[in-house]
């Protein structure tokens, strides 16, 4: 008897519940789900990985934040949360938002199919070919970035040894890999000593333990300075190296110098917020690009950080033939291997 | 006796439903000495000792320890007064080594840290001075059931248990072992260790008892010391002779008759894990129970007729004409699940027989069963049912040709709990050409027969759709009934019918059996109750290790002879 | 007390629907109480879960498209549930289904599209029916409870799906996936929602609950599955083959969850990518016990978890709540349901929560 008139009492609880919520918030709403209307709205489309990432998604977010300070835009942000949301969700954003920015390479499939359908909508894609009269699809340089990583390891490095970390390997990251052996070369020539280059791969993206157990195997093997290429499997490297003497990092895509003053030599920067303003601004200005581009050093979107806590530890000399490097890299003097097939060909520049 | 009993126990009583487990039993045990209590299956002698030991609550009556009252709520009590109990199943960590497992919980310890080597040396003290040969650091699950029993004492006495009750210490062991146990036992006593302890091997009783109680039907018999009294009294104290006089009228009268041996003597001999003993059980458990205690008092007679032969008379001698029905020709099968096996086994029954199986526990029963039900190999031999060779048959054709087997807890064994109560008398027939085609079930068809079958048996039900859960115990069992006898019906193997029933059940149960053989149904009858077989069956056998020791027709048997097949030889 | 015992049927029937409904109930709670938090209104926040899921022809089509693998892995869990076994392995299942179908697809492309749609789906099945042998020889042979080894096989399938997507069976690209299966085994959309096209899968998801259904409530062989879940010892008495019979049940759960990855694949990737699931076949546990394991009721769980699941990007850009506050919002939802489930367990008064269930050691079969 305790047992159904517990059971009943439950559900009258549950139903005044049901009615007081709904008689609660029918006062308190006003206007139900509605879009203010601004001039142009820009909505980001990320992967799984969301916003706050310390890399790729958050570089290009900062590129949308400029652009709607400077150009008086609104913009939102979607997080997916599977490969079946990419779909729908720039279906979605492109039926509420006159520019939609997806950002990496899980999109390209989803946005072939949903361009075609929304010819008034602008994309601005980020990492992947994705050809269209709407979309302007950008990839980047990364062997050139590699190249100033590999430089400046080379210059540095104490033990001749220097490694690095890389995520997958897979052709962003291979291009990123054989940029560094081409800069180390250089090093080499510069300092005429043999300097050996040990790559390691954790598979993942996404795997900081293990990407701290490999920074820590490469310390062992007497590598001073790493060059992450991981994501998050980077995480785990900056921890390995963060309490050990005398062992150095280089970060990937995005300025980390701060993160840890000093013990960064330098961060090679990847400007997808520079080629999301311009497309952007491209755009508001009425001249819109589509198609797909390369962007390097020389159209400003490859860079390396300033170095600000870590020039002392560099002769000036060497910061010489690194600002050189970069120098000849804006004017296109230098061309940086992609391929295992190019590094082989790889003609070492006049510093 | 001059001095005041060291226990005291008078006029205990405790009942679980309808059943009396012990009833103004009164218990005086001296320090020193061992006592045996001794009794069939169901006397009350685990009760006894489970109350003593604070496992079980009397209804009734006090105890006295050392001359002051004292009423355990709980082991943990007993134990502090010094009063350690072995019980049938022995309670061990199999991964931990010996010693840990007699130490655990009493560990010494030093600052709250585990001193290996005193706790060791302490057990080692003990072992020494009574003579175990229990190896200390092999784990528990390795070494034998003689072992496991010494680490329980061990683990009694290392709590400073004086008084130790042991509950059958011997039913599994072997010769060798039994001497050793009693070996130790007398040395308990030369240290003035007190024990009581419950068997049913005489001998045993008469090797080591000073002193030995008759528990009868949950009654005291009476209290005998042991040179004066002989083992042809003590075995026709225990079970009341003459079928008559064994239904009890409720007003404990004795009944004395000396000459006979008790076949259930030898009741038990069953694995640690076998089933609830009688004192645990509540009245449910037995299948075809007529009227439990919440159920319809009237139960259904399948024919229409019976009824009239009275429980105590055998049944008519079988006409000579019956045709063989079951033949079981020199048949072995291994063992299962510590039920051994069976060995050149040979039976033949008639059709209309009740043949009645008797046994100590644990002696090929339910292998024998469980071949005949289809659901275990035979290894050699024949099984013939009429003309059929059903050696190799499968269970579910079997079924088809009318073999039920009824286990011992039908319920547990039988039931679908959660499913409805049209499912649950389906269960074994669903494959039936009048009840699916092609895979398709006719459930409307299946229901309405169900309905109509659960209306005849009585059973109260609100909706055939109903879990069999919800029904009450008694209900379930008819259910479970019901579907046993399904069509076509031609034997029925049963276990144990009537454990734990009071008189008026087993007495609706034999009717109800009867009724059936009328109808040419063939019955094999597991039980350890000799008394019920001799009153029911028409021939019995006796089942040995395996091997069938010898059948007698009812009428002619002899209980001296059952007795010694049960146990093992013709002495 | 009577009254509570001896329901009508039709009440019992429904316990599935009244539990989901308690679930919602829950969920409307824990929305105020998120909504109160972060300073929108509680209507707000219902409404627009609602507007996510079913506000736009779009958004339909999305949640429908979600439907599809939540009902399947629902429907396999329910399955094995219906016969005593409990299969946690539906991910390996759907990660392996997804891949051979695409596997299948992309070698035997030439086949006419007549047998070639038909047949990728069906060889994702088998792949998934097949991954399920391995725990019933562990359980039948070797006593391994079938939680611990789906579970443990999941991890196998799920690493060997993403070397192979990787390596061997790659599109060379810099993912780990198969290249792009031929049109002709693909689903193609039967009607347009909005602009996004809905394929069959989701009504032939439907469709195989149906069948499921009636399978397990109509027939003999469903009668016995559940007969084996009751009670094996009862059931092996009455002469079912109680291994033979959960091993069908087994590779039937094993054959739905691989039919969803399948579909993935057929009507919504149109290639395999190894992460594509984000757990379905864990969340086929929650769709299934949501409903008491009733398969024909698993669409409404299905249905309430794919709507919840596809409003996210709606509350999003509407109320601009992250989506980390939607992931408290399912889990602490998933909770309330798994602590109101309860399980009676076989021939015994006990019961045991979900959860208690699902980490609970494994019932002793006597004999």
């Amino acid at each position: 008897m305790e047992n159904f008139a517990r059971r009943i009492a439950v559900r009258i609880l549950a139903t005044v519940l049901l009615i007081f919520v709904t008689r609660v918030s029918a006062l308190s709403s006003g206007s139900a789900v509605a879009f203010p209307d601004p001039p142009l709205e820009v909505m980001v489309l990320t992967d799984v990985a969301g916003l706050g990432d310390k890399g790729f998604n958050d570089v290009c977010w900062q590129g949308v934040l400029r652009a709607k300070q400077d150009f008086a835009l609104k913009a939102r942000f979607v997080q997916a949360r599977e490969q079946a949301d990419y779909l729908p969700n720039i279906t979605l954003a492109a039926q509420n938002a006159d520019v939609v920015v997806t950002l990496g390479y899980l999109f390209v499939d989803a946005l072939k199919q949903v361009t075609p359908g929304f010819p008034g909508t602008r994309f601005i894609h980020i990492e992947g070919d994705v050809t269209g009269e709407n979309v302007a699809s950008f990839d980047f340089k990364s062997e050139q970035g590699g190249f100033l990583a590999g430089l400046v390891a080379g210059l540095f490095t104490k033990s001749l040894k220097v490694g690095v970390v890389s995520g997958m390997d897979i052709p962003p990251v291979k291009a990123y890999v054989n940029g560094f052996k081409s800069g180390v070369k250089t090093a080499e020539e510069k300092r005429a000593k043999a300097i050996e280059v040990i790559v390691v791969s954790a598979g993942s993206f996404n795997d900081p333990v293990k990407g701290k157990s490999l920074a820590q195997a490469l310390i062992a093997k007497g590598a001073d300075v790493i060059f992450r290429v991981a994501g998050n499997t980077g995480i785990g490297v900056m921890e390995a190296i963060a309490d050990r003497q005398g062992v150095y990092l280089i970060a990937e895509d995005l300025d980390m110098d701060a993160e840890m003053p000093g013990k960064i030599l330098a961060s090679t920067l990847k400007r997808m917020d520079v080629a999301i303003y311009q497309a952007i601004e491209g755009i508001v200005q009425g001249r819109f690009e589509p198609g797909h581009h390369w962007l390097g050093a020389a159209q400003g979107a490859i860079d390396l950080s300033p170095m600000k806590y870590s020039q002392q530890l560099f002769t000036p000399r060497d910061m010489e033939w690194i600002d050189k490097a970069r120098r000849l890299l804006k004017e296109g003097k230098i061309s940086v291997p992609k391929s295992d097939a190019e590094l082989a060909d790889f003609q070492i520049p006049e510093l | 006796m001059s001095a005041p009993p060291l226990i005291l126990m008078q006029g205990i009583s405790k009942r679980y439903g309808e059943l009396w487990a012990n009833r103004q039993v009164t218990l005086a045990v001296a320090a020193g000495e061992i006592h045996a209590l001794v009794g069939e299956n169901g006397a009350g002698k685990s009760t006894l000792m489970k109350i003593l030991f604070g496992l079980v609550q009397p209804d009734e009556g006090n105890i006295h320890l050392d001359g002051k009252p004292v009423a355990f709520k709980h082991p943990k009590e007993a134990l502090r007064a010094g009063i350690g109990m072995v019980q049938q199943q022995l309670l061990i960590f199999p991964q931990l080594t010996s010693l840990e497992n007699i130490v655990v919980g009493a560990e010494v310890r030093r600052w709250g840290v585990l001193n290996r080597k005193e706790t060791r040396r302490k057990v080692e003290a003990l072992c020494c001075s009574f003579g175990f040969d229990l190896p200390l650091d092999v784990h528990a699950d390795e070494i034998s059931f003689a072992h496991r029993q010494q680490m329980e004492l061990l683990r009694l006495l290392y709590r400073g248990a004086r008084i130790l009750l042991l509950d059958e210490p011997s039913s599994l062991l072997a010769p060798a072992e039994i001497e050793r146990l009693l070996a130790l036992l007398r040395a308990f006593r030369a240290e003035g260790h007190t024990i009581i302890l419950t068997t049913h091997r005489l001998r045993e009783v008469f090797a080591i008892a000073d002193r030995i109680t008759i528990l009868r039907r949950g009654e005291l018999a009476g209290t005998w010391q042991r040179d004066q009294t002989s083992a042809q009294q003590i075995a026709s104290l225990l079970v009341p002779a003459g079928d008559d006089a064994a239904v009890p009228n409720g007003d404990g009268i004795n009944y004395l008759s000396p000459g006979r041996i008790a076949g259930s003597l030898s009741e038990n001999a069953s694995s640690p894990s076998s089933r609830p003993r009688p004192e645990s059980m509540k009245d449910q458990e037995c299948w075809i129970t007529a009227p439990a205690a919440d159920s319809d008092p009237e139960f259904v007679d399948m024919t229409g007729n019976g009824g009239e032969a009275m429980l105590g008379q055998p049944s008519s001698e079988l006409p000579p004409e019956a045709p063989p029905i079951l033949s079981v020709e020199t048949v072995t099968a291994q063992s299962v699940h510590q039920e051994p096996g069976i060995t050149d086994f040979c039976l033949q029954l008639r059709e209309g027989e009740i043949f009645g199986m008797a046994g100590v526990v644990g002696n090929g029963q339910r292998v024998l069963a469980l071949l005949l039900a289809g659901m275990h190999r035979v290894s050699a031999g024949t099984i013939r049912l009429g003309a059929h060779d059903i050696t190799n048959t499968p269970t579910a054709a079997r079924l088809e040709m009318g073999i039920r087997w009824l286990p011992e807890n039908s319920l547990e064994e039988g039931a679908l709990a959660e499913l409805s109560l049209w499912e649950n008398l389906l269960l074994g027939f669903q494959r039936r050409p009048s009840n699916q085609t092609l895979g398709w079930l006719h459930k409307k068809r299946i229901m309405q027969k169900a309905e109509s079958r659960l209306e005849l048996s009585r059973v109260a039900y609100t909706n055939i759709t109903q879990p069999l859960s919800d029904l009450s115990g008694g209900n379930q069992q008819k259910v479970i009934l019901e579907r046993a006898l399904t069509e076509p019906l031609k034997m029925v193997l049963l276990e144990q019918p009537c454990r734990g029933l009071d008189i008026h059940a087993q007495r609706e149960t034999h009717r109800r059996i009867r009724s059936l053989i009328r109808a040419g149904v063939t019955f094999l009858i597991f039980s350890y109750d000799l008394e019920e077989l001799l009153s029911l069956s028409h021939r019995i056998g006796v089942m040995y290790r395996g091997r069938l020791m010898g059948v007698t027709h009812t009428h002619r048997a002899e209980r001296e002879l059952l007795g010694q097949w049960m146990l093992g030889a013709p002495e | 007390m009577s009254i509570a015992r001896n329901q009508h049927p039709i009440i019992k029937q429904l316990e599935p629907l009244v539990a989901t409904l308690y679930a919602l109930m829950a969920g409307m709670l824990f929305c105020i109480i998120l909504a109160y938090f972060l300073g929108t209104g509680s209507f707000e926040l219902i409404s627009a879960i609602w507007e996510g899921a079913w506000g736009s022809p779009n958004a339909a089509a999305a949640t429908l498209s979600k439907l599809t693998p939540l009902l399947l892995t629902g429907l396999a869990v329910s399955v094995a549930y219906q016969a005593g076994l409990l299969n946690i392995g539906c991910e390996g299942q759907l990660t392996l289904g997804a891949l051979s179908a695409a596997c299948f697809a992309l070698t035997a492309s030439q086949l006419p599209r007549l047998l070639l749609m038909p047949l990728t789906v069906l060889v994702g099945a088998l792949a998934g029916a097949l991954w399920t042998l391995p725990a019933m020889w562990l359980r039948q042979k070797r006593g391994v409870h079938e939680v611990v080894s789906t579970l443990l096989l999941n991890y196998v399938a799920i690493y060997l799906a993403d070397y192979l997507a990787r390596g061997p069976l790659g599109d060379g690209s810099a993912m780990a996936r198969t290249a792009e299966i031929p049109l002709e085994s693909t689903w193609r959309a039967v009607c347009s929602v909005g602009t996004i096209g809905v394929t069959a899968a989701p009504w032939a998801a439907l469709i195989a609950m149906c069948l499921v259904h009636v399978w397990l409530y109509r027939t003999c062989g469903g009668y016995e599955a559940g007969a084996c879940r009751s009670n094996p010892l009862a059931a092996r008495a009455a002469g079912i083959p109680v291994n033979r019979r959960q091993t069908r049940s087994f590779l039937l759960s094993g054959a739905l969850a691989g039919l969803a990855g399948a579909l993935e694949v057929a009507a919504v990737h149109h290639r395999f990518y190894a992460a594509f699931s984000p757990g379905y076949g864990f969340d086929g546990i929650t769709v299934a016990f949501l409903v008491n394991n009733v398969p024909g009721w698993t669409w409404l769980s299905a249905l309430l978890i794919a709507s919840l699941r596809a409003a996210d990007k709606w509350l999003q850009l509407a109320l601009g709540i992250s989506p980390s506050t939607i992931l408290v919002l399912q889990a602490l939802l998933l909770i309330t349901v798994a602590s109101r489930v309860r399980l009676p367990v076989p021939g015994r008064t006990r019961r045991r929560s979900l959860l208690g269930h699902l980490f609970g050691y494994p019932e002793q079969t006597r004999q």
